[in-house]
């Protein structure tokens, strides 16, 4: 049976088994025979289950006759049949519970209907409300850790048994037993709902049969917790599309008035009381507005929350540009046997920082964190307004801080702060090894644990020739000189290459996938498959550690030479808007699009105009000129594969070189070539490039102007 | 015996039972009499304990009734429109019936459908509004209950079915000691069936009285007195209502028989006559004296 069967089974259960509650007639038989409500609840209720159950039963006991005469095992069949079945039977009796609730609440089944719908919803849709208004007004919200989708999820029987049955339809069959876990819980929130619905049966009214509602004094809190949450969407709503306060007020009116009026008329069932309990309007009016006020004038002091230092343990603190490289993750393995399987699960600098970063010194974390906070507090009433917000000059950055407490908590927010400002205590903190062990796995590794290592640069990927004292040597002094690292030198250098130490679960899952794949390159595994999680950067002033790369054969971290060099392409990003849909002579193109060839190249000629020309081609014609050209570029671009493991460094990233190597290209067509891409510092442009793009004159850049750059200014 | 006490029902803003007290006396016909709206269906309704009272009580044999399954073991409830389940045949609402009241009388329930030509393997939902009242009937008597609440029952019931039910009532009265409670909006229906007789109007009870010492004590006199005497002369008679059709007065008067044919033949009329008052004719009379217009109230 799949998800809708047994949702809307449960939903038709629950209405036709109490459906007599809503008409007079059957009230007075029920009611007036010598039965307990108890005891006619009961029937009625477990009518409800065993009516579905039982067919189920039977349906699941023909589907294991057919499919075990077919020659599969009972000892397999079995068990995962009643897990199924367990799993269908909680989804059944939390949302049969659900609906008897709301049975019970109405006394009239288009009622019913409805508010079937507005319980199933309203825990989800009030989450997303309460989210959106975080969003709109809390400047340093995060969510790591408080799971709203999870919440979301849990929040309607509907969502819970949907999530249920995804997790077991992408299951091992071994792990179904797990399952039951859901479904324990389910079978209690049944029970729950059953005993919410009994309480409610035996307390309600027979004369409600055929009116709206069953309890009159649910009639006004009902009313005003759909009135309250519909306002506020519906100022959000006018206020999001167009940012004008006025508007905000006239989707406030609006939600207010109409859904107040329609509750009314659903409470009377006569059109003329949409103006009724005007009074009720007015409180629902209030209480939206102070919901609203809380958020607006942060009155739970969300943005401005920092613990006190007898509260604090420890914090994560992830600076995006400081360690933005790269992702990390770990192979997993699932199932058994010939059913065992493998996966990577990705995990991102920020998650890794949560999950393993303990900073203890109050005072660092507590000066980012006043730093933050004040540039939330400054930065909110510009949102507000409208208007951009346009910070100091200085090397700015968003950040996560995620601050243990001593009853064990974490609270987790985001800011955004200036490090030039704060460079001293950011250098403090950059120097820690709590900081540093926390945001670079390759500290936690261990020589035992590694199976190779890997550079990757210039797009290329090659295993390190090394033995394995070499190798651990290698690790040990790269983990010296990492540890070593500070703020300073990454605002100063760029890296030479990056290395991955290849850990024994990450070969063994990379040969799994190769294997999968059926090739097997480079030994055990494709080295395509490493993609570039678990690179970390080699930094020029790692010297000890560019060494033993140059024991192990890898010498090559010097700037490209121009006789490895066959051409190159200077792009600018800056020219592709006008490039958009015409190109020079006025062929039109449907989608942006990089065209090679057709639009007009310079070649080398310094560029006077905007139109129709976006490219600068260089190619080694044996002309000492083009050859000098072509070195100034190769001096001072740098990879961007690796220029972007470093944030604190400036880029140009409006300008993108495209190096073809003689090496990668030889005898293939222009147009099957690979090329290599490489930036520039913004302050190391060749002038011939800045000429061609009138960079200077250009006032607004797409640069990452790093932190040397934004210190000196 | 039933008794209420100050009951009351509120719907929303509407008084519907208005601090009633009444009793009900086991082993006689208790006709309920009210106009539509005055309150009765919601009397009976709580008296089943279909509804909660709001303010008072509503006892039987001392134990309130609303949620008391033994208590309400010993009523049959036959509601103005009886529910029946979708599709039951009188059989099966026979078998459900025993196993609700364990003293249901099946082979009496039989042989009655039989006597009343009711098939008890068609289908309810096919039968007239008629006979599913006399099916309501004949269940609720099988039941075998103390007492049996009946809503407008009469109502649909042809004249030759209503003799044929007010005898089978008259039967288990004698029988088992029965009470039927019967209301009704038409008080002819009642007339000769009921033994004590309540009058409810806008929720409140107007009068409840036995019906014989309604019938006992007003009586009615056609008389032509000595000339240029006037019925209101004879001052020792408790006169409730007087006509003149030219000598011709017909007097509506408090007392007994004998009490009332002592006084006239004191007064030495021309000529007088006892002639008897119909149900209708006392109820007029008695609330007329109460302040109210029974034609309004009633017809």
């Amino acid at each position: 049976m799949n998800i809708a069967t047994i949702a809307v089974s449960a939903i038709i259960m629950a209405l036709t088994g109490f459906m007599f509650l809503h008409s007079r007639k059957q009230v007075d038989f029920y009611h007036s025979i010598p039965i307990r409500r108890e005891l006619l609840f009961a029937v009625k209720y477990l009518d409800g289950i065993l009516i579905v159950v039982s067919m189920y039963l039977l349906n699941m006991v023909l589907a294991i006759g057919v499919l075990a005469i077919n020659g599969i095992e009972l000892s397999t069949l079995i068990p995962v049949s009643l897990t199924t079945f367990a799993v269908h039977v909680g989804g059944f009796l939390i949302n049969y519970g659900l609906m008897v609730i709301a049975v019970m609440l109405t006394g009239n089944f288009f009622i019913s209907i409805l508010g079937g719908i507005v319980l199933f919803a309203y825990i989800p849709a009030a989450i997303a409300l309460v989210q959106g208004l975080m969003y709109l007004f809390f400047s340093t919200i995060n969510t790591r850790g408080i799971s709203m989708e999870t919440w979301m999820i849990n929040g309607s029987p509907i969502s819970y048994y949907i999530n249920m049955v995804v997790e077991g339809s992408g299951m091992e069959l071994e792990k179904y037993g797990t399952l039951l876990d859901s479904v324990g819980i389910a079978g209690i929130v049944g029970l729950i709902m059953a005993v919410i619905a009994l309480f409610l049966y035996t307390k309600r009214p027979s004369e409600s049969a055929g009116k709206s509602m069953a309890f009159k004094i649910t009639k006004m809190p009902i009313k005003i917790l759909l009135v309250v949450p519909i306002t506020i969407a519906a100022a959000i709503l006018f206020w999001n599309i167009y940012y004008s306060l006025p508007w905000a007020v006239f989707g406030f009116i609006i939600g207010l008035v109409v859904t107040h009026a329609i509750v009314e008329i659903i409470y009377h069932f006569e059109f003329r009381k949409l103006f009724a309990n005007l009074p009720h309007m007015g409180v629902s009016a209030v209480l939206a507005l102070a919901v609203i006020a809380v958020f607006r004038f942060d009155l739970v002091g969300y943005d401005t929350y920092k613990p006190e230092e007898s509260k604090f343990k420890g914090a994560s603190i992830y600076v995006s540009n400081f360690n933005d490289w790269n992702d990390y993750g770990l192979p997993y393995q699932y199932g058994s046997g010939s059913g065992m399987h493998q996966s990577w699960r990705y995990m991102s600098g920020d998650e890794y920082a949560a999950n393993n970063m303990s900073v203890t010194d109050y005072d660092i974390v507590s000066r980012i964190a006043d730093a933050g906070i004040s540039d939330a507090q400054w930065a909110k009433e510009y949102r507000y307004s409208g208007e951009d917000i346009v910070r100091d000059e200085g090397f700015w950055t968003t950040m996560e801080i995620g601050y243990q407490l001593q009853n064990g908590k974490t609270v987790y927010r985001n800011y955004h702060v200036n490090v030039t400002e704060l460079l001293d205590v950011f250098e403090a903190l950059y120097t820690t090894a709590e900081y540093k062990n926390g945001i670079n796995p390759v500290l936690s590794y261990d020589i035992d644990n590694i199976s190779g290592i890997y550079e990757a640069k210039r797009s290329e990927i090659q295993e390190v020739n090394a033995d394995k004292a070499l190798q651990e040597k290698l690790l040990n002094t790269y983990k010296e000189e990492m540890i070593a690292l500070t703020l300073e030198e990454r605002a100063n250098e760029t890296p030479v290459t990056s290395l991955r130490f290849l850990t024994l679960a990450e070969y063994e899952y990379l040969t799994y996938v190769s294997h999968g794949r059926s090739v097997n390159f480079t030994g055990d595994f494709r080295i395509e498959d490493m993609n570039n999680v678990n690179f970390f950067p080699v930094y020029p002033s790692f010297t000890k550690t560019l060494e033993l790369l140059k024991e192990a054969g890898i010498d090559d971290f010097g700037p490209v030479d121009v006789d490895d060099v066959e051409r190159m392409e200077i792009y600018s990003d800056y020219y592709t808007d006008e490039l958009a849909y015409y190109d020079a002579v006025g062929n039109y193109y449907e989608d942006q699009v990089y065209a090679h060839g057709i639009v007009e190249s310079t070649y080398a000629v310094p560029v006077a105009s905007n139109e129709g020309i976006r490219t600068i081609d260089l190619k080694d014609d044996g002309t000492a000129e083009m050859r000098a050209l072509m070195q100034e570029v190769l001096d001072v671009a740098v990879s961007h594969e690796l220029a972007v493991m470093n944030g604190l460094q400036g880029i140009e990233y409006g300008i993108t070189v495209r190096v073809y190597m003689k090496e990668d290209n030889e005898g293939r067509r222009e147009a099957d070539q690979e090329f290599v891409p490489y930036v520039f510092a913004p302050d190391e442009i060749p002038q011939f490039i800045k000429d061609a793009y009138e960079y200077e004159t250009r006032e607004s850049k797409n640069v990452n102007y790093g932190l040397n750059f934004s210190a000196e200014k | 015996m039933i008794e209420a006490r100050n009951l009351t029902k509120k719907f929303d803003s509407i008084m519907a039972v208005d601090h009633i007290n009444a009793k009900i006396r086991d082993g006689y016909v208790f006709g309920l009499i009210g106009t539509n709206g005055a309150g009765k269906s919601t009397f009976m309704r709580m008296a089943c304990g279909i509804l909660k009272p709001d303010e008072g009580t509503i006892q039987i044999d001392g134990e309130d009734v609303y949620e008391n399954p033994k208590v309400k073991s010993r009523f049959f409830y036959i509601s103005d429109e009886q529910f029946f389940f979708g599709n039951a045949t009188p059989l099966e609402m026979m078998k459900y019936y025993k196993t609700i009241y364990p003293a249901f009388d099946e082979v009496r329930c039989g042989k009655l459908l039989e006597s009343f030509s009711l098939d008890k393997r068609r289908k309810i939902s096919t039968f007239s509004k008629g006979m599913k009242k006399q099916l309501s009937v004949i269940l609720g008597l099988c039941a075998n209950t103390d007492y049996i609440f009946c809503d407008e029952t009469f109502d649909g019931l042809d004249p030759v079915m209503r003799q044929a039910v007010k005898s089978l009532f008259a039967n288990d009265m004698a029988e088992r000691n029965l009470t039927p409670i019967i209301a009704s909006h038409n008080l002819r229906e009642l007339e000769d069936i009921c033994d004590h007789v309540g009058l409810l109007h806008k929720g409140g009870i107007l009068l409840s009285k036995d019906l014989d010492d309604m019938k006992l004590n007003i009586h009615k006199i056609q008389c032509v007195l000595k000339p240029g005497m006037k019925a209101e002369e004879l001052v020792a008679l408790d006169k409730l209502k007087i006509e003149y059709r030219g000598s011709l007065a017909t007097i509506t008067a408090r007392g007994t028989r004998e009490e009332i044919e002592a006084l006239m033949t004191s007064y030495e009329p021309i000529f007088f006559e006892m002639i008897p008052l119909s149900l209708e004719e006392i109820f007029i009379s008695e609330t007329e004296v109460a302040g109210y217009d029974i034609k309004k109230l009633i017809f």
